[in-house]
């Protein structure tokens, strides 16, 4: 897992501006969708609205001449001889032909005598005939019309006697075959009788399946000759009191009710036009178009349209909406952890790239320590050579200088070749330390091993020193505080171990005026440990980190090799030796303490363990 | 008129031996192991060549000729040295510039060619 402590403060900014840049696209494109869904609304209402209107056009169109065509054929029959001639049996025929041309329509024609009496009517029975026969008509509307008018007629409503609703469109029959006083004579009338329900489904033959529509009629006069799916109201006046109270209690919200009368009331005038309603929380298109037969308004049509298709189409966009803002969301989410895995490798690498780093510094920096080293080592190369020139030098000098001197003053001679004695000495013991330094660096220093007594090694060379500080006149004491009761034998080189513990007294007595020398020997931690404590100067606080180091000389007298060489020696002996300044000293005095440490073997361990024991 | 020499030198026997040298060529010569005594003792227009070790445990040798020249600006001086590395013959850090080769007499030297040295310097060193 992902640890989120090691995402840095700029990663987190990175992932806020991610996470913002998300969110942004997000509401911009649900901004962006919610604008287009508008749009699209918008023009499927456009849509529904020029459908409407073309549908109501079209539909008022075939309506208009479907009637005309009614009225032609009236006319036709009108100008049939056989009427003119009261010739019957050919009458009934042409009538009944008429009827069956335009059956889709008419429910029959009806040819009224010159007093308005029914003599025919179209494909009707025998006993019907003889029941309506002669049946007085002279009062409608459809008679007295065309009768005094002598042209087509279209009519009203008419409830007819049998209650069923209809329309009539009526020509007259005017003589004009012969001349003279018969000629321009009325002689009857044609009637053609529509059925409403026939002219209603007529209608519903004609509408657009694909637009979800219902039809309306009316007459001039406001009069509701048809409505989809409410025939009840039927023969009622468009604003009359019933009409109006149905509409006020059935219609949401009640201003779509004065949109609905404007709207009527505009097509009453015989306009042409739309209107959208809210209806019941749907927008509707209703559009209206007057039917015009013979350059008059007979009727006005209506076609309401749901706007479906738009709120189909706005779930459409909704739904599209939603799932763009998903797959933005996802995409965001996917980005994010993309983000996030990125920057965390990112601060992963980093980590490796900062380890190496420090790696390759480290390098960088032991490379440089190496170089310091080098440039030290040189340095005590070049300091080697000057104090080893200085050491050969200054002593063969002093030889060179007395030999000769010797000739010229006689009586110094015993002197002299002391001097030259003394000066041999040093050059010897400087040859000695080169040739240990040269062994030990090209690791050739040998160990002779033998079993050697601590004690009396110590002893012995200090009762060397002792005499030779009598000699000098220092104020020296040296003092030997061997191991109470104990023997301690070490494995070691008796010569090399003298060597060590000269030299550290030879120091000693180099840098102490007055006081104590202090040999000490005891055993610790199964360690045989030599002390030589001094009230002398102490150690230079300049040379105590390179005490140990060759040529770390502060005297002039001196190769500065001596403690290298002890060093070494102890430490092939698998010892260790150190070196302090007292601060809580004898005599007040301060002074340094040199020790060193040779192992003592396991058969000196086990004496060691039974002495303790006892 | 006898020349007055005053040599320094921290190792006895140098000491010893170049002082039985000068003195036997006729030089009058004064003698100390500590270059600050004799600084301390230091006698401005006295003396005729200060003869300096270059390498001295209490103070250097270079520094002791400089002590010595702010005393006595005319003295001549000359060193022995026993150094291998010309390095070691002029010191930057205490000296603005570095002494001239013919400062510097080698050791070890015969007594002889010591002496024909000294007479060299004290005629040319200024």
């Amino acid at each position: 897992m992902l640890d989120k402590g090691r995402i840095s403060k700029t990663s987190v900014v990175i992932l806020a501006v991610i996470a913002a840049v998300i969110l942004g696209v997000s509401i911009f494109s649900y901004q962006y969708y919610t604008f287009t869904s508008r749009k699209i609304v918008d023009i499927a209402s456009q849509e529904t609205r020029s459908n409407t209107r073309i549908e109501v056009h079209d539909i008022s169109q075939i309506l208009a001449n479907k009637l005309q065509t009614v009225g032609a054929l009236l006319q036709t029959l009108a100008e049939a001889p056989a009427l003119h001639n009261n010739e019957y049996s050919s009458a009934y025929t042409v009538i009944n032909n008429r009827q069956h041309s335009s059956n889709d329509l008419t429910e029959f024609y009806m040819w009224l005598d010159k007093n308005g009496k029914i003599n025919w009517i179209s494909n009707i029975n025998e006993s019907t005939y003889q029941k309506y026969r002669g049946t007085d008509l002279s009062y409608r509307p459809y008679f007295t019309i065309p009768r005094d008018t002598h042209t087509i007629y279209y009519s009203n409503l008419i409830e007819s006697n049998d209650k069923i609703p209809r329309l009539y469109i009526s020509y007259p029959v005017i003589n004009t075959t012969g001349s003279g006083q018969g000629n321009g004579i009325l002689t009857g009338v044609v009637v053609a009788s529509i059925r409403l329900e026939t002219l209603g489904n007529f209608l519903i033959s004609q509408l657009f399946p694909q637009l979800n529509s219902t039809i309306g009629l009316l007459d001039r006069n406001g009069i509701i000759l048809y409505t989809t799916g409410a025939q009840q109201y039927v023969g009622e006046y468009v604003f009359g009191n019933k009409l109006q109270s149905v509409l006020s209690s059935s219609l949401h919200p009640p201003e779509s009710k004065n949109l609905l009368n404007d709207l009527i009331m505009s097509s009453l005038q015989g306009n042409t036009g739309s209107g959208d309603i809210l209806i019941n929380g749907k927008m509707n298109t209703i559009a209206y178009q007057p039917v015009v037969v013979n350059g008059k308004t007979f009727l006005v049509l209506y076609i309401s349209a749901q706007h479906s298709l738009t709120s189909d189409v706005s779930a459409l966009i909704n739904q599209q909406q939603y799932f763009t803002i998903l797959v933005v969301t996802i995409i965001g989410g996917v980005t994010f952890i993309i983000a996030f895995l990125v920057l965390s490798w990112n601060k992963r690498l980093e980590t490796i790239v900062d380890a190496r780093t420090a790696e390759l510094k480290t390098a960088i920096d032991s490379l440089a320590s190496a170089n310091e080293q080098l440039k030290i080592h040189d340095k005590m190369q070049q300091e080697f050579i000057n104090i080893a020139s200085h050491e050969m030098k200054t002593p063969t000098q002093a030889i060179l200088g007395y030999s000769k001197l010797m000739q010229r003053h006689p009586e110094k001679r015993e002197a002299m070749i002391e001097a030259i004695a003394r000066n041999a000495s040093r050059l010897q013991r400087l040859t000695g330390d080169i040739l240990d330094v040269t062994r030990i660096e090209s690791r050739s220093l040998k160990l002779n091993l033998e079993r050697v007594n601590l004690n009396e090694l110590v002893s012995d060379i200090i009762e060397d020193y002792g005499n030779e500080i009598e000699k000098s006149s220092k104020d020296v004491k040296l003092l030997h505080e061997p191991a109470q009761d104990k023997i301690i034998e070490v494995e070691a080189d008796k010569n090399r171990l003298t060597q060590v513990i000269s030299n550290l007294l030879n120091n000693a007595i180099k840098f102490t005026k007055e006081g104590t020398i202090k040999v000490t020997e005891e055993v610790k931690d199964s360690q045989a440990l030599v002390s030589i404590k001094d009230t002398g100067q102490g150690i230079d606080p300049e040379i105590f980190p390179r005490l140990f180091l060759k040529f770390a000389a502060k005297s002039e007298t001196g190769t500065g090799l001596g403690l290298f060489i002890s060093k070494s020696i102890v430490e092939a002996h698998g010892g260790r030796i150190w070196a302090e300044n007292n601060y809580t000293d004898y005599d007040g005095k301060k002074g340094a303490t040199f020790t060193f440490s040779i192992p003592l073997n396991r058969l000196e361990q086990d004496k060691q363990n039974q002495t303790q024991e006892v | 008129m006898t020349k007055r020499i005053l040599l320094v030198n921290d190792e006895a026997d140098i000491n010893t031996t170049v002082l039985h040298i000068l003195e036997g060529r006729g030089f009058k010569v004064d003698s100390y192991e500590d270059p600050r005594l004799a600084l301390e003792n230091f006698k401005p227009q006295y003396y005729d060549l200060v003869v300096i070790d270059s390498k001295m445990p209490q103070m250097n040798g270079f520094a002791f000729y400089k002590g010595v020249k702010t005393l006595d600006k005319k003295v001549k001086a000359c060193f022995l040295t026993a150094a291998e590395l010309q390095s070691e013959n002029c010191s930057d850090d205490i000296l603005s510039s570095p002494l001239p080769a013919n400062y510097f007499i080698r050791i070890p030297i015969e007594n002889e060619r010591l002496l024909e040295r000294i007479d060299e310097i004290m005629a040319q060193v200024k």
